[in-house]
């Protein structure tokens, strides 16, 4: 009995030893322990710094996913700009619009934004100065259409927040226009003079060819120009000038294979396709057929089907809210909206609006190098040209239905007719021009709004922008009439605000 | 010399607690102690000798025996977890008989760390739930056991499909981010994960994989206790929310030798509580009879056939646009692609061409009967069935305690082709090894396969949302049921529709979520104890999940070409804990104290592949080779490390008075700074203390009072600033983009301060127990990801910021109200409990912070409102309160307007229980009082013309006034003032309501019969003749048997505790989720 206590005595004691190092260790290894927190804290599957060429890619390939697609393009600008109706959930087309998307929307252009401020910035400090250029190409590519799409924006202090700005100001239009020509200028002369580096494998629209992106930067400013013509016009005048005046310097795009298309490939679908793959809300609106009908536009085969019953082109009637039978409508031709494969394009500029721009210039009365008529049929032959149609049916179209008479109603006309999938380009044209003047306001039976005589002058500021930078939205939300109306865009030139 | 050392330490002993003893020792004491449930003897019971150090425990006999005590010691206190302690006055060979104390006050219970503690001490509340009130009545998972069992806690189950997961919250919600409890096994935390797998391309879908908490066998469950507010302090900055605390069945002491027990039940289970449909009208738009006379009075001349048919053609119209006929689905015929039950009247005579009307010779569908198919959606619904078994073997040897048991569970659903298999295995020992070390190993395992899991939400994948939701309301079930692997005449898949839906059972045969998870998690712990009153644990925890999800589709609308994705998901949690403690009394003081460290490492890793939207190219093969164009890859990993130290130090005097303080400090991974959570409760029972209160009327009264700091910590690298690669490349060149959320460095955890005071009755005779608490919680610094105006460029920023009050009470009331009257006792339990939260601040120049949207519904949390209010279009109201309508006939909409508040008013359960000999029947009553649910179904049900009430009151044949038809309960006006008189179609009316979100909101209430149970025990004297069958039950069972006290804005009678999920971005909003079901059946028992 005895013994037997010993034993455990000794036991318990070299237990207890053992048991307080343990403990004592333990405890020290805890508080020790919070070394290499940091890496535990690093996150293994996202990097910290990428290869600008990457980030390029992505904005390449978001900006025409995001900004083309049904809901940024097709249910708005390309059916506020006449071209496309909704026939089924037709709601956006009379104006009911849905607050989640408008917020989307604002925020795909500034992502854009914040995505092209990182690349300008990585590329200004490894010395890559083409990058850095086109950054900024495509960064005013991004805010014209949110400036034409929302007016007066943030621009200057807009993807700043590393910065401190968590409320950026807002721009008046007046000024963004300017200083989208200055910075693109800047752009120009960087692509012409200095251009070092290259853009790498992400470059998917031009494969890293520099001199078509000074082509695209070029062909950008003469439209950004032209649009502040009659606003504007000395600024507009100076920039034109500039631009033909040295072609060497400053190229543009003048050929259907210099276009700035981007191409899908196997891994997205092209988003006009994509979104009549599943569902088809979508189809050409009766605008669209009848200016093509009343033309006899040899274009009309390669941008609308011909309806499943009757065999006919027919457009559907825009803002309608009872929904047609598909059957009984044209849908979107294949070139453009192709259900079933990934293959599709999203022009981003063409050649032929190069040519409109010019020919508006020297009617003008500017000296641009070209005639009026000459930049008109080449335009109109370009365009042609781009949607397969023989130079036969070119030549009868230009010597007949289209034959130049000088008019700004057919000059604009045509010029609509071609800018077909650019949608907020055929709404910005219908709103500077009026043209065409066959589109139409929702009708008055079932718009959201009733009151209103033409389409929509602009888009709602979304809920995001109003409720969480009120200070600088309000004042420019406060004038703004049933969201769509009240306030007009600096080079709509038509005066009317209802 | 060996009662020298003795008499001299007791001499000191004495001098210390400043008491005397004049010492005698008496001869050798022994007796055995039994327990008066079953007349065994109990094993391990601890025999103190009041007064003295003395203690001893009964061997596996019962027995026990003491050489010699003092003979100043009168009373020996007997005690055993589960039993009721018991003093009896020292005699020779004492028969002691312990009766157990399901609901004693002299509880034993487990508390925070896993350490045992009598109920009595505590200073704060503690809710505890037996194993057996878990399992009576076969809830199929421990989730929805729970619900209605502990005061204040509020289960809900995201929806009635098979597996589905529940969100727990305790004490209300108080943060922005996450409100749920942490789950503790046997002193080791646990992942309770909500798996639902969202693959992003499908908008609004999701598929509802269970929480981590289901994993366990509720048959392996010994008790749960809830540790609500500052109790739970100990677990730092995890127990902000809580703490869940699980104890598994072990091989009881007192089980002598080997047991046998097998538990079984089998339900059969319907789908219950659907929708209420409307059988007047079908498919189609502006068919109704209204229309008919507005036609009518715009000169149309044509019969009601005609009408039906598309015949009329409106002024300024070139097609039809009014009534249905079918040709392809695909809008080939008037309305045939519309999803929408607005259509022509049904029994009626009329005859129109269907998706299964004939085909003339022409090919042309030949036109027949247009009539109701009422019990549509019931002939989809089949009867399921669930059976569970499982067995266990308990081995309780004189220094070992051993049991394992096995479960199994297979359950086929409501809806046809889903099913959800279960096996679980569990094993836990407990070995004395000698008088210094004992040793405690416990693993558990589940299994769990499907072979299809329900899609939920707001998608045609949910055939459930398809049928409910936008259907014709002719269409008759058999012929797509008959048809659904074929394809019609045009080479569509066979379809009452072409557009927008499958064949519902296409959709569930052909359009798969098979699932596959296994679950193992266990913790073992040597216990050292080098001297008396110390004890040394270390202690080791394992978690480890492993989960496939496969996302097969053949076809849909959506995905022509088909679909796939797997998910693989691995989740590794190892928690390592070295405790000191320390517990002795000194006269009538108690002290015990515990020190503690704790180390963490949690590593969890995700990989999908599969398609892209191009699908397939052999349908219906799931293989990745068989994937078209670019393949979809995806890894995510995240690891977390924390690391802990912690104390808790308690005295009491005389067990009257109780004093308790702790302390932790954690250190995260995820946050750099360091944090020190405190904790002080203490309680005190004037009933002891002046005895002289105590009368018949008040047998026992407790005070207490607790205060806490505690936090919530958050995932890993919220801290740095990544870029995102997107998943797909494009023309083959990676995609990066910078972040959306701006990470803002120096996070703290979220701080939660927590006080509560709360006290216990025991009345008449212990007959009425009254526990009453009131708390308070302050939360604040949450980590929150606040949106941004996007012209910064980023959607997010994340910050610490906000601070949300709750404060409730908590009411807890058990009577025995009858006690063995002619052999029958009832017994009722009431819970009920109230919160109530204010958003007091949330950051500068942020009054609102989205909780979560749908639609255009969103719930915020808005400075000086509660967690939870619902905004939308509402109704407008003039000065004096009237409902303004506009010149159009429908009532006027205010946009972000307070249509809503999602917190109940109270939750409550009342619990009866009866025995009469060997009968005992239960039930239980779980109510909830208001919360406000935005309700998908109710907007689009009623939109789309299938629930009954659009077609209620002749309002189809008649058009609606609002005010005199609809809303009656509003005096509706004009502008001007006057009674709105204007006459619109039904259609016009409910199809506005989206854009009016008010209409669709309903109020929450409900008193559910969740449980209810008749068991029969088989009399022992019967068992006695089988020799070896121990005991024996029978039971019949019933859950969710039954929904009363629905709102009458609940338009359709839809289950309004089945959420959109299980996140907080879920709460306040229904979204197609499944019926509940019901399950009734039998359920035994057999221990041998």
């Amino acid at each position: 009995m005895k013994n037997y206590k010993n034993k455990n005595m000794i036991m318990m004691k070299q237990y207890s030893k053992q048991a307080a190092l343990l403990f004592f260790c333990g405890g020290l290894t805890l508080t020790g322990c919070t070394g290499n927190f940091d890496s535990i804290n690093t996150d293994p599957d996202n990097p910290t710094t990428v290869n600008p060429t990457n980030e390029l890619a992505f904005v390449q390939r978001a900006l025409c996913d995001e900004l083309f697609d049904d809901w940024f393009d097709m249910a708005e600008p390309s059916s506020f700009g006449g071209q496309i109706a909704k026939y089924t959930y037709t709601d956006e087309n009379w104006y009911n619009f849905r607050p989640g998307i408008q917020n989307n929307n604002w925020n795909y252009c500034y992502d854009l934004q914040n995505n092209l401020k990182d690349i300008y910035k990585q590329a200004k400090s490894s010395g890559n100065s083409t990058m850095k250029n086109v950054a900024t190409v495509l960064s005013m590519f991004v805010m014209q259409i949110t400036t034409d799409r929302w007016r007066d924006v943030p621009y200057t202090e807009m993807a700043r927040m590393s910065e401190g700005i968590t409320h950026p100001a807002y721009d008046k239009q007046e000024d963004i226009y300017p200083h989208m020509l200055r910075d693109l200028k800047i752009a120009a002369d960087g692509l012409a003079d200095d251009s070092i580096g290259s853009l790498g494998e992400g470059d998917l629209i031009f494969s890293d060819k520099r001199v078509k992106w000074q082509q695209f930067c070029n062909s950008l400013r003469l439209r950004i120009a032209m649009r502040i013509s009659s606003a504007m016009p000395d600024t507009a005048k100076t920039t034109v000038l500039e631009i033909t005046g040295n072609p060497t310097r400053y190229p543009l795009i003048t050929s259907n294979a210099d276009n700035a298309f981007f191409y899908f490939n196997n891994e997205y679908f092209e988003p006009w396709g994509d979104a009549v793959r599943t569902r088809c809300d979508f189809c050409v609106s009766n605008v669209l057929v009848n200016t093509l009908d009343s033309l006899k536009d040899p274009r009309i085969g390669v941008y609308c089907m011909k309806s499943k019953k009757g065999d006919k082109y027919a457009g559907f009637r825009i803002g309608t809210k009872a929904y047609g039978v598909q059957d009984n409508y044209s849908m979107i031709g294949q070139r453009f909206c192709n259900s079933s494969t990934y293959y599709g394009f999203t022009p981003l500029f063409r050649s032929c609006e190069t040519y409109f721009q010019l020919a508006e210039a020297a009617r003008l009365g500017w000296n641009v190098g070209i005639s009026a008529e000459e930049a008109y049929n080449n335009a109109v032959t370009l365009s042609l040209q781009e949607n397969g149609v023989s130079n036969a049916e070119i030549n009868t179209y230009l010597t007949d239905a289209a034959k130049y008479d000088g008019s700004a109603a057919q000059f604009y006309t045509q010029e609509w007719l071609a800018l077909f999938k650019q949608g907020m380009e055929v709404w910005s044209l219908y709103r500077r021009t009026g043209i065409p003047a066959n589109n139409y306001p929702a009708p008055e039976s079932d718009t959201r709004y009733p009151g209103h005589t033409i389409p929509p002058l602009r888009s709602p500021y979304p809920n995001n922008e109003v409720n969480l930078n009120p200070a600088n939205c309000a004042p420019y939300s406060s004038k703004i009439v049933d969201n769509f109306w009240g306030v007009a865009m600096v080079w709509d030139q038509r005066g009317i605000l209802n | 010399m060996k009662d020298m050392k003795q008499r001299l330490f007791l001499f000191l002993f004495a001098l210390i607690i400043g008491v005397g003893y004049a010492e005698a020792q008496t001869g050798k004491i022994s007796g055995v102690v039994i327990s008066s449930e079953d007349n065994e003897p109990v094993l391990g019971a601890t025999i103190f000798v009041k007064g003295t150090k003395k203690a001893t425990v009964t061997d596996a006999d019962g027995k026990f025996s003491f050489q010699s005590i003092p003979s100043s010691a009168k009373t020996f206190v007997v005690s055993f977890i589960g039993m009721q302690t018991k003093e009896v006055a020292i005699k020779p060979d004492l028969k002691i008989i312990l009766s157990s104390d399901d609901r004693s006050l002299n509880e034993v219970v487990v508390t925070a760390m896993g350490v045992t503690k009598e109920k009595k001490a505590l200073g704060y509340a503690l809710q505890e739930v037996k194993g057996s009130a878990l399992t009576e009545s076969a809830q199929t998972n421990l989730g929805t056991a729970l619900s209605g069992k502990i005061a204040g806690m509020q289960v809900s189950t995201g929806g009635g499909q098979l597996g589905a997961s529940q969100r727990i919250t305790i004490r209300g919600n108080g943060s922005l981010g996450n409100n749920q409890p942490l789950i503790v096994v046997d002193g080791v935390p646990i992942a309770n994960d909500q798996k639902s797998n969202n693959v992003s391309t499908f908008k609004y879908e999701s598929v509802d994989l269970g929480s981590g908490l289901n994993d366990i066998d509720p048959d392996n469950i010994e008790s749960i206790s809830v540790l609500k507010g500052p109790s739970a302090a100990l677990y730092g900055m995890e127990a902000g929310n809580g703490v869940i605390l699980i104890t598994t069945k072990k091989g009881k002491g007192r089980d002598k030798g080997v047991t046998v027990q097998y538990d079984g039940s089998f339900t059969v289970d319907e789908m219950y509580q659907l929708p209420k449909m409307q059988n007047s009208y079908g498919q189609g738009y502006q068919g109704a009879e209204y229309d008919y006379k507005l036609a009518q009075v715009a000169g149309y001349t044509g019969s009601y056939q005609d009408f039906a048919a598309g015949g009329y053609i409106k002024p300024n119209e070139k097609t039809s646009s009014s009534g249905y006929s079918y040709v392809d689905g695909k809008s080939g015929g008037i309305n045939d692609a519309n999803d929408m039950s607005w259509g022509p009247r049904l029994d009626a005579g009329l005859l129109l061409t269907q998706f299964d009307s004939p085909l003339d010779a022409n090919g042309n569908r030949i036109a027949t009967p247009w009539v109701s198919h009422s019990n549509n959606i019931e002939d989809f619904l089949q009867t399921g069935y669930s059976q569970t078994h499982n067995i266990s073997i308990t081995s309780a040897k004189e220094n070992s305690s051993t049991r394992a048991s096995l479960g199994y569970r297979n359950q086929k659903g409501t809806v046809p082709n889903t099913d959800l298999t279960k096996y679980t295995a569990e094993l836990s020992s407990t070995i004395h090894l000698n008088k210094y070390f004992d040793y405690r190993i416990s693993l558990n395992y589940s299994h769990n396969k499907s072979k299809n899991i329900l899609s939920t939400g707001y998608s045609s994948n949910n055939v459930m949302q398809s049928i409910m939701q936008w259907f014709g309301r002719q269409v008759d079930m058999t012929s797509l049921k008959d048809n659904w692997n074929s394809y019609d005449e045009s080479g569509n898949h066979y379809n009452w529709i072409n557009k927008y839906h499958v064949n519902p059972y296409y959709a569930v045969y052909k359009n798969t979520n098979p699932y596959t998870r296994d679950r193992l998690f266990g913790n073992t712990a040597l216990t050292f104890k080098p001297i008396d009153h110390v004890k040394v644990e270390g202690r080791l925890g394992y978690d480890y999940y492993g989960t496939e999800y496969k996302r097969q589709i053949t076809y849909t609308t959506d995905y022509p070409n088909g679909f796939y994705r797997q998910t693989n998901e691995s989740y590794h949690d190892i928690n390592a804990d070295l405790i000191a403690s320390y517990d002795n009394t000194f006269g009538d003081f108690g002290v015990n104290a515990m020190a503690g460290s704790n180390y963490r490492d949690t590593r969890w890793e995700q990989s999908i592949m599969g398609s892209t939207s191009a699908g397939l190219t052999v349908p219906g093969l799931f293989t990745m080779s068989n994937v078209k164009g670019t393949p979809y890859g995806y890894t995510d990993h995240t690891a977390v490390r924390s690391n802990s130290v912690y104390g808790q130090a308690g005295v009491d005097y005389s067990h009257q008075v109780f004093l308790d303080m702790s302390m932790r400090n954690d250190w995260s991974s995820t946050i750099e700074q360091s944090f020190f959570y405190p904790s002080f409760s203490g309680s005190w029972i004037p009933t002891e203390t002046f005895k002289s209160i105590q009368s018949d009327l008040l047998s026992y009264w407790k005070v207490r009072a607790g205060w806490a700091k505690v936090g919530s910590a958050t995932t890993a690298y919220k801290s740095g600033s990544y870029y995102q690669s997107v998943s797909s490349t494009i023309n083959g060149v990676t995609q990066y983009q910078t972040p959306t959320t701006y990470a803002t460095n120096g996070l703290k955890p979220e701080r939660i301060v927590t006080w509560e005071v709360g006290t216990e009755l025991a009345l008449l005779k212990n007959r009425l127990k009254i526990d009453f608490t009131y708390y308070h919680k302050n939360t604040s610094d949450q980590i929150l990801s606040v949106e941004v105006a996007n012209s910064t460029g980023y959607e997010y920023k994340l910050l610490n910021a906000g601070k949300i009050t709750n404060k409730g009470i908590e009411i807890q009331l058990t009577g025995d109200i009858l006690k063995n009257w002619h052999g029958l006792s009832w017994t009722t339990t009431v819970n009920w409990a109230k919160d109530k939260s204010k958003v007091v601040k949330l950051y500068d120049g942020l009054n609102t912070y989205t909780l979560g949207s749908s639609w255009n519904a969103y719930v915020y949390a808005k400075e000086g409102e509660a967690w939870g209010t619902i905004y939308g279009g509402g109704y407008t109201f003039n000065e004096k309160g009237d409902l303004v309508v506009g010149t159009d006939g429908l009532p006027v909409v205010t946009s972000n307007k307070k249509i809503g508040d999602v917190n109940p008013n109270w939750t409550g359960s009342i619990q009866n229980e009866f025995t009469y000999k060997n009968f005992s029947i239960g039930c239980l009553f779980d109510i909830r009082s208001g919360g406000d649910i935005f309700s998908v179904d109710q907007m689009w049900g009623g939109a789309s013309g299938v629930y009954a009430y659009t077609a209620a009151n002749g309002i189809r044949e008649n058009g609606v006034v609002v005010g005199q038809d609809v809303l009656t309960k509003y005096h509706c006006v004009q502008a001007d003032g006057t009674t709105n008189t204007v006459r619109v179609t039904a259609y016009n009316y409910y199809n506005s309501s989206y854009g009016c979100e008010e209409a669709a909101i309903i109020s929450g209430s409900y008193i559910k019969l969740r449980e209810a149970h008749i068991t029969y025990n088989i009399p022992r004297a019967w068992l006695t003749r089988t020799k070896f069958i121990k005991s024996a039950y029978v039971s019949l069972i019933g859950n969710n048997l039954a929904i009363f006290g629905l709102a009458d804005n609940n338009l359709a009678k839809i289950d309004p505790e089945s959420a959109a999920g299980s996140g907080n971005s879920s709460v306040g909003i229904q979204s197609n989720s499944i019926p509940p079901t019901r399950s009734i059946g039998i359920k035994f028992g057999v221990t041998l």
